[in-house]
């Protein structure tokens, strides 16, 4: 049921040299459950149609990854994901020389290969990148379609195939770590926000394996824990960590204390805000 | 002895006794006999035959004893017979056989009082009965004749007390003692004295557990002395249960909950500034911007319980404007609101009780789908009441509330009836019925239970747990009804319920229908009339604004725990450059203090970078390290094992930092520090001369502001070096020229630094507060303060920047771990150390 991506990045990380291409890791076998909530899906095909850039905004953990493995997988194309750090340099992306025998050997970063074999490249919170991954993508997300890959000399045209798409989390960012004007308007966005309760109780349900009454617990609670955004909490409490806390309560861990260790501790240190989130703890469950 | 006590002549007489009773007794002895006479004249025409026979019989075995116990009983038994409570006689006559085993003076001392004792439980069932089964363990156990004269001059005022405040909890527990030994019954006694009696009835019958336990490990002293309060044991067991809980420490937290739950702020305020007069016992109330509790709680139990009461009125009362019962939709010609609704029945009171009662129904099923625990709570709460009432046969408002809300109550006859009326009616209020719903099934109901009810005021008044109820709602006669509802435009159509001072009756508040959805600005409203009679010094704050030109004024927003929001362009704050000292004034610091400013130099040279822009030695990289890759390849050539850190690694070779220095310039910076001989400020001073001297040799960006302030409308920011000013000249001298000045409004002075920070390229920002304790301002103290400081520090976490605060001359405690997070400040108590404190913490913060 719940197809978890993680592991198949983990395959991938040593490149392949046997007949397979490299790429082959990176497909994506088996369809991943995603439920829509809008158009969304229509507007990334129409997106990926015209070959233009994707960039989803949203919270964390409402479901940017895995609407673009469901995408990858819809249309045929492998996905190659990027968690983006403030120590990823330009040269991690495109790829590096290592020693193989007696000789160095060119292996493609990430976006290299992504961008030889026409699949979607996922660059998550991509604001956290340096700054000199901008020289990289700039070229590729505009109708130059191409890089260059400046240890070897390769000027690299982008496979017809190739898609960028990046998330970004306006929530807290700051200030300085905000896209550059000319960064955001090569993309056009697609806006996520938590789903309506109706149906992320049903994510829920399906993810973590748990009867439907007691997901909409957890989603009912998980509202009233959202309206404490800007009280203090960065973030409201994202689908995923409902998931965790199904995932706990299906293993036998009481709901209370199941919600206590997956949504409440993880979400904030504040004592005034704990105390809170124990009050409506009391009140739903 | 009892009733039955049958001794041959007591068989009962055909005739009335009380002839031949009174005869005999005034031959035993005068005063027998009238008391045997004023006992038969008490019993006249109010006890049947039953009760004269058992008095007669009483009289008789008694009366045989002696003229004293006959002239006793004479007294004493009639009220008893009277009391209307059957198990107040055989405790009696249990109570008065042991007694009498003892000796005349136990049956006088501790029974003489026993009329008045009834008298005072007359209405208070169990009482009575419980008092004597006091008596009746006393006497169990034997007491010498010295502790019958004690008894006798302390228990009967001492129950009489108790059972006039109709506190059976104390008897169950002087009951309990006197089992155990009765000997603790005057240490207790001593002990409701001292604050026992407050005690809830949980919580005492743990309390006199406690003292069980005492009394079998330790012995009967350690019992006495705990239950008399006279250990410290005792008084903090006491203490743990006593505390009732105040609306002043919970108000923030009930407001954010509240927050939660409607995803709109709705202020906790005290009861008592409700506008209009509420009903008693109503402890709770709302209008469309806040709720309204009672400033202290100190009901059954202790501190968490009465803690539990506040949360459990919040949720009730925030359930109302979370399902709608105040966006009453109009639904008749005349239709403003519910009043207009209601006017439209014969008896529009009882209308509103129906209408109360079937929408505290509704809300209490909303409450069972959405929120179990609190519905769960609610039900508690309901039965809890249930036992304090009488039970009553006659179906009334209140009952069928119970029935209807699933809190028990009995069912049979009339009440029947009447629930069988309602609740098919109260079961179409299910999930997503709304208050339109409540009112239709109140107008279905309305004639048939008027009818039912026809019987008593009491049946046709709906009576809550706390008063909570949605209807009538106290504030509406005030109220500016429902046409200007969406007037504040509060989102969902929430009341059009609330306090009559409205936007429209204060000067310049007549720009309510402008206002944003959510009540920030109208609370900011509030707030300003409120501040701005405190704090105002107009001409200050003119000859500010003009001198500043307007220009450097910024404005920003002020977190006000109270309301749980922010109150927007709440303070300004106004940035110019501090003027310069004397000008020697550097040099001579310098000179004063160079030991210090050489070591601080030195330890900062050490955070320098080495100017290494290559990291070599990696095992892997973005580039060869040319040298090393030679070596490995000749290695492998000669079969070695080639050392495979091979690579380079780039690493940025400049730090990356910006720090700002913020120091407290208010007036309580005057003081002296005990140990250095001179102000906190001139030490803040000191302290900034040799911290920016070792700033300067580590080359990275920083800037020094002073701060201090009269009220929310005059924050003064001022700036000794920005970031890009020069280290020299007259921008040192301004440190000099530093003068302690008004107060502290630090959450605006740490969002400006902030501010001013966040336009710093650096990877590392960090700001550094010197103060010397709380903040502190007019309108701006204690928890208000605290809560805005916090915020604002938490505003600069999600910007960002690092933070540390070094208080002075203040000493350490919890508060200020509160007020900057534990990890997040020092104390300094020798001002030798602050520089070396502030050098310690640079390095920490920056590396
Ligand atoms: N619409 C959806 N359909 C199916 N599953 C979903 C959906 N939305 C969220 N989920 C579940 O929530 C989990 C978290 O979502 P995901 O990892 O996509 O979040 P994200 O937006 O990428 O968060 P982050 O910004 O932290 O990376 C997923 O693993 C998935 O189980
Ligand atoms: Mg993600």
């Amino acid at each position: 049921m719940a197809f978890y991506a993680g592991s198949l990045r983990m395959t991938s990380r040593e490149p392949r040299t046997d007949a397979m291409s490299p790429i082959d890791a990176y497909r994506i076998p088996t369809p991943p459950f995603y439920l829509s909530r809008g158009s969304e899906v229509e507007v990334f095909e129409a997106a990926w149609e015209a070959r233009l850039p994707v960039l989803l905004k949203g919270p964390t953990g409402c479901g940017k990854t895995r609407f673009v493995e469901y995408m990858a997988y819809r249309l045929g194309r492998p996905l190659v994901t990027v968690a983006c750090h403030e120590d990823l340099f330009a040269s991690d992306l495109i790829g590096r020389y290592l020693l193989r025998r007696d000789e160095t050997v060119w292996v493609d970063g990430p976006l290299t290969l992504a961008v030889r074999h026409g699949a979607l490249c996922y660059l998550d919170e991509v604001v956290e990148a340096r700054k000199d991954t901008t020289v990289v993508i700039h070229p590729l997300t505009d109708n130059r379609r191409r890089m260059v890959i400046d240890k070897t000399g390769e000027l690299l045209p982008a496979h017809p195939d190739f898609l960028m798409v990046v998330s970004y989390n306006p929530g807290y960012q700051s200030v300085l770590k905000d896209l550059k004007p000319s960064t955001r308007q090569r993309f056009v966005a697609l806006e996520f926000d938590y789903p309506e309760p109706e149906r992320e109780a049903r994510i829920v349900a399906a993810e973590a394996g748990i009867p439907p009454e007691a997901a909409a617990r957890l989603v009912a609670l998980a509202a009233k824990i959202r309206n404490l955004r800007e009280q203090g909490l960065a973030e409201g409490a994202g689908t995923r960590l409902l998931i965790h806390a199904g995932l706990l309560v299906r293993r036998g861990v009481a709901m209370r204390e199941a919600v206590r260790t997956a949504v409440c501790l993880p979400l904030t240190d504040d004592e005034h805000l704990r105390e809170t989130l124990e009050d409506l703890i009391a009140d739903v469950l | 002895m009892s009733c039955e006590g049958l001794s041959p002549e007591a068989a009962a007489p055909a005739a009335d006794p009380a002839a031949a009773d009174t005869a005999w007794a005034f031959a035993v002895a005068p005063a027998f006999g009238e008391a045997v006479a004023a006992g038969y004249a008490a019993l006249n025409g109010r006890a049947g035959r039953e009760a004269r026979l058992c008095f007669h019989r009483a009289l008789r075995a008694a009366g045989r004893e002696g003229a004293a116990p006959g002239r006793l009983i004479a007294e004493i038994l009639p009220p008893v017979l009277l009391c209307g409570e059957a198990e107040v006689r055989p405790v009696f006559f249990r109570v008065w056989e042991a007694l009498a085993a003892i000796g005349l003076q136990a049956l006088q001392g501790l029974l003489s009082g026993l009329p008045r004792l009834l008298s005072a439980a007359a209405g208070r069932p169990g009482l009575a009965a419980l008092g004597l089964e006091v008596l009746e363990a006393v006497a169990a156990s034997r007491p010498t004749h010295e502790e019958i004269r004690r008894f006798t001059r302390t228990l009967p005022p001492a129950f009489l007390r108790i059972v006039g405040e109709g506190d059976a909890a104390a008897l169950r527990a002087l009951r309990e003692l006197a089992r155990l030994d009765r000997r603790l019954l005057e240490p207790f006694l001593a002990g409701r004295e001292q604050g026992l009696d407050r005690l809830g009835e949980a919580a005492l019958s743990s309390f006199v557990a406690e003292a069980a336990r005492l009394l079998a490990r330790q012995g009967r002293s350690a019992a006495a002395a705990f239950l008399a309060l006279e250990t410290e044991a005792a008084r903090r067991h006491l203490g743990a249960f006593r505390e009732g809980a105040r609306l002043r420490e919970l108000g923030p937290r009930l407001a954010r909950y509240l927050r939660a739950r409607l995803g709109r702020p709705l202020a906790v305020r005290p009861l008592a500034e409700f506008a209009a007069p509420l009903a008693s016992g109503r402890m709770v109330v709302s209008d469309g911007r806040a709720l309204y509790l009672p400033e202290e709680i100190a009901r059954e139990g202790g501190r968490r319980q009465n803690e539990a009461c506040y949360r459990l009125l919040a949720g009730l009362e925030a359930s109302f404007h979370e399902f709608g019962t105040f966006a009453f939709p109009a639904l008749r010609p005349q239709g403003a609101g519910i009043k207009g609704f209601l006017a439209g029945f014969p008896d529009p009171a009882f209308a509103g009780e129906l209408f109360g009662l079937l929408e505290t129904v509704r809300v209490a099923r909303c409450l069972a789908q959405r929120y179990p625990g609190l519905a769960a709570r609610l039900a508690a709460a309901l039965a809890a009441e249930e036992e304090a009432l009488p039970p009553r046969a006659e179906p009334s408002l209140t009952g069928l509330l119970r029935l209807l809300v699933g809190a028990g109550g009995e069912e049979s006859g009339a009440a029947a009836r009447a629930a069988g009326i309602l609740r098919p009616l109260a079961d179409g209020l299910a999930e997503d019925a709304s208050v339109a719903d409540t009112a239709l099934q109140v107008e279905r109901a309305y004639e048939a239970l008027d009818r039912l009810l026809a019987g008593g005021e009491e049946a046709r008044r709906l009576c809550t747990p706390f008063g909570w109820r949605p209807w009538p709602h106290p504030g509406h006669e005030t109220e500016a009804g429902p046409g200007r509802r969406g007037r504040r435009g509060v989102a969902g159509g929430a009341p059009g319920l609330r306090r009559a001072p409205t936007a429209e009756s204060r000067p310049g508040g007549a720009e309510g229908g402008a206002g944003p959805p959510g009540s920030a600005e109208a609370a900011a409203r509030g707030h300003g009339v409120q501040a701005g009679a405190e704090e105002d010094v107009p001409a200050l704050h003119a000859a500010a604004a003009a001198a500043a030109g307007g220009k450097d004024a910024f404005r920003y927003p002020e977190w006000d725990e109270a309301l749980g929001d922010y109150l927007p362009d709440h303070v300004t704050v106004y940035e110019r450059p501090s003027p310069a000292g004397p000008p020697g004034f550097y040099a001579a610091a310098l000179a004063r203090r160079a030991a210090l400013v050489r070591a601080a130099r030195r330890a900062f040279e050490r955070l320098r970078p080495e100017g290494l822009r290559r990291l070599r030695g990696w095992r892997e990289g973005e580039a060869f390290d040319y040298g090393r890759l030679l070596d490995y390849a000749v290695d492998r050539r000669r079969g070695g094992v080639p050392e495979e850190r091979i690579f380079v690694k780039h690493l940025p070779d400049r730090r990356d930092v910006a720090v700002l220095l913020l120091v407290d310039a208010s007036r309580s910076t005057a003081a002296v520090v005990p140990d250095a001989g001179a102000s906190v400020l001139a030490v803040e001073q000191e302290a900034l001369v040799i911290l920016c001297e070792a700033l300067g040799v580590l080359g990275d960006a920083f800037a020094v502001a002073a701060f201090s302030g009269s009220g929310r409308r005059h924050v003064d920011y001022r700036v000794v070096k920005g970031f890009d000013d020069p280290w020299a000249g007259e921008v040192r001298d301004r440190i000099g020229g530093l003068l302690p000045q008004r107060n502290t409004r630090l959450g605006a002075a740490l969002r400006h630094a902030g501010r001013r920070l966040g336009e710093q390229p650096a990877r590392v920002r960090l700001l550094v507060l010197l103060s010397d304790g709380f903040p502190n301002d007019a309108g701006y103290r204690a928890e208000r303060a605290v809560a805005d400081t916090r915020r604002a520090l938490t505003e600069l976490a999600f910007r960002g920047i690092r933070f540390h605060a070094v208080t002075v001359n203040h000493p350490a405690e919890a508060r200020l771990d509160r007020l900057y997070g534990r990890a997040r400040h020092h104390v300094i108590s020798d001002v030798r150390a602050l520089s070396g404190r502030l050098l310690r913490t640079y390095r920490g913060l920056t590396r």
